[in-house]
């Protein structure tokens, strides 16, 4: 974990750089992201074939490509906030629970996401349409028009799954870096001192909060960090 | 009563309030710990739908239709459509040569990409002897795509004009006797007598089977 909680400007600028800075952060951060890659990579052209396969990587086109980046950095980062925070919690520096929110619409996002690939050309509307005993003219236009508002609409959905997903990760990272703050982590060093000589200072957001006196404490009494305030990994 | 002294007070007053934060510290991990534990569950089972889907795909594609006249076997039974020319042809017309009978929706993706994919290999099927029937499903199951021979020019480009390969719409009869479940696409193989020897969806991740399927009906060349 990381040893300072130097706050130098904005406070979501020190929670990135305090994530960026932690070994295990970035590597929860790099593995989410090749693994969400990978997956959407694979499954989002699975209309064009109907199958799980590398095949379908013949089908990747500009937008599904610049679609997968997004997407997999969006939900990189998200899980790793959600892991960071636990962390924190884990070694009590922060009083303020983790975002509730981002686990369940990160989940959605993925499941929009991937509705279009899914439910157009596959048999799988069919197959439903089909357990309702509808009229076999009934049943064709039903499944068409399920079928075709996903192979009209995707671009639409994948924008606004893309949409839930930043969302969630800006609202994590605004709720995680109050908490930061109010475990009284905003500390700005004068030149020449050392972390442990620091004194904590209340940060300009005026929302209430825990105060947080006895992570203060461990922070500034914490041997880890060297001279320079460089984070520990 | 005896009274404490003033130091003893402040130390009991301090040891409750520590306990106290000691236990929210542990509350709130163990709350984290479920957190994380539901997110797992929660990734777990949209892998699962995931799975589930890609596994039920699979299954139909390789199912024959339930109908007794359109199964593996049977003759194939007639029913009319639309060549894109405008004449009027039936499937019984066919009979005589292999033919490739596949119906589908101007709009879905993965018609899109087996008219390509068929665009490849019209040359090979017509060197067999086998033609091939395109149809647009009646009414592009009541959603408007591109009409069939716009689909045709834009996917299977110079290969649409070879003369083995047609193109048309399929009557409300034809579609419900030979997509009754109304999926977006589906095709099936006729021999030269008009029996149904293999019947499967999509194309364009069925080609391998296809080509094995059209191999026993031509033999070593022509029908």
């Amino acid at each position: 974990m990381s040893g300072t909680h130097l706050v130098h400007g904005h406070p979501w600028a020190a929670l990135v750089r305090q994530v960026a800075a932690d070994r295990v952060d970035r590597a929860v951060f790099a593995a989410v992201f090749v693994a969400v890659g990978f997956g959407n990579s694979i499954l989002l052209p699975f209309d064009f074939t109907q199958r799980i396969s590398f095949a379908n990587w013949g089908y990747l086109d500009p937008r599904y490509l610049a679609f997968t980046v997004a997407f997999a950095l969006a939900m990189a980062w998200v899980l790793t906030l959600q892991v960071h925070a636990v962390r924190e919690v884990l070694a009590a520096r922060s009083s303020a629970d983790a975002p509730r929110r981002a686990g369940p619409l990160g989940a959605l996002a993925v499941v929009v996401s991937l509705l279009p690939s899914f439910l157009c050309c596959s048999p799988v509307v069919p197959t439903l349409v089909g357990l309702f005993g509808l009229s076999a003219a009934a049943r064709l236009r039903t499944t068409g028009t399920i079928t075709y508002f996903f192979a009209t609409k995707q671009s639409l959905l994948l924008a606004g799954a893309l949409a839930l997903l930043v969302a969630s990760g800006l609202w994590s990272t605004r709720k995680l870096a109050r908490a930061a703050c109010f475990a009284g982590v905003c500390s700005t060093p004068a030149k020449g001192d050392t972390v442990s000589a620091q004194v904590p200072r209340r940060c300009a957001d005026p929302s209430p909060g825990p105060q947080g006196g006895g992570a203060v404490g461990a922070s500034v009494a914490d041997p880890a960090p060297t001279a320079s305030g460089s984070p520990r990994s | 009563m005896s009274r404490r002294s003033a130091p003893n007070r402040a130390t009991t007053a301090r040891r409750p309030a520590k306990n106290r934060r000691a236990n929210e510290a542990a509350r709130q991990a163990a709350a984290h710990r479920r957190r994380l534990i539901g997110m797992g569950v929660a990734g777990v089972l949209v892998a699962a739908i995931i799975a589930v889907v890609a596994v039920v795909a699979s299954s139909k594609s390789t199912s024959a239709p339930t109908t007794r006249s359109t199964g593996v076997g049977a003759i194939a039974r007639n029913g009319s459509f639309t060549t894109a020319s405008g004449a009027q042809a039936a499937i019984g017309s066919l009979r005589g040569h292999p033919t490739l009978v596949w119906f589908v929706t101007t709009w879905c993706s993965s018609c899109q990409a087996g008219t390509q994919a068929l665009a490849g290999e019209i040359g090979h099927l017509a060197s067999r002897g086998v033609r091939v029937v395109e149809l647009e499903l009646a009414d592009d199951l009541g959603q408007s795509g591109p009409s069939i021979t716009a689909f045709a020019r834009q996917y299977a480009g110079a290969a649409s004009a070879n003369p083995d390969w047609t193109w048309g719409v399929a009557s409300s009869r034809l579609t419900a006797t030979y997509d009754p479940a109304g999926e977006l696409e589906i095709y099936y193989l006729l021999d030269a007598s008009g029996r149904v020897t293999y019947v499967n969806s999509p194309l364009v991740s069925t080609m391998s089977g296809l080509l094995g399927a059209v191999a026993p009906l031509t033999g070593n060349g022509h029908a």
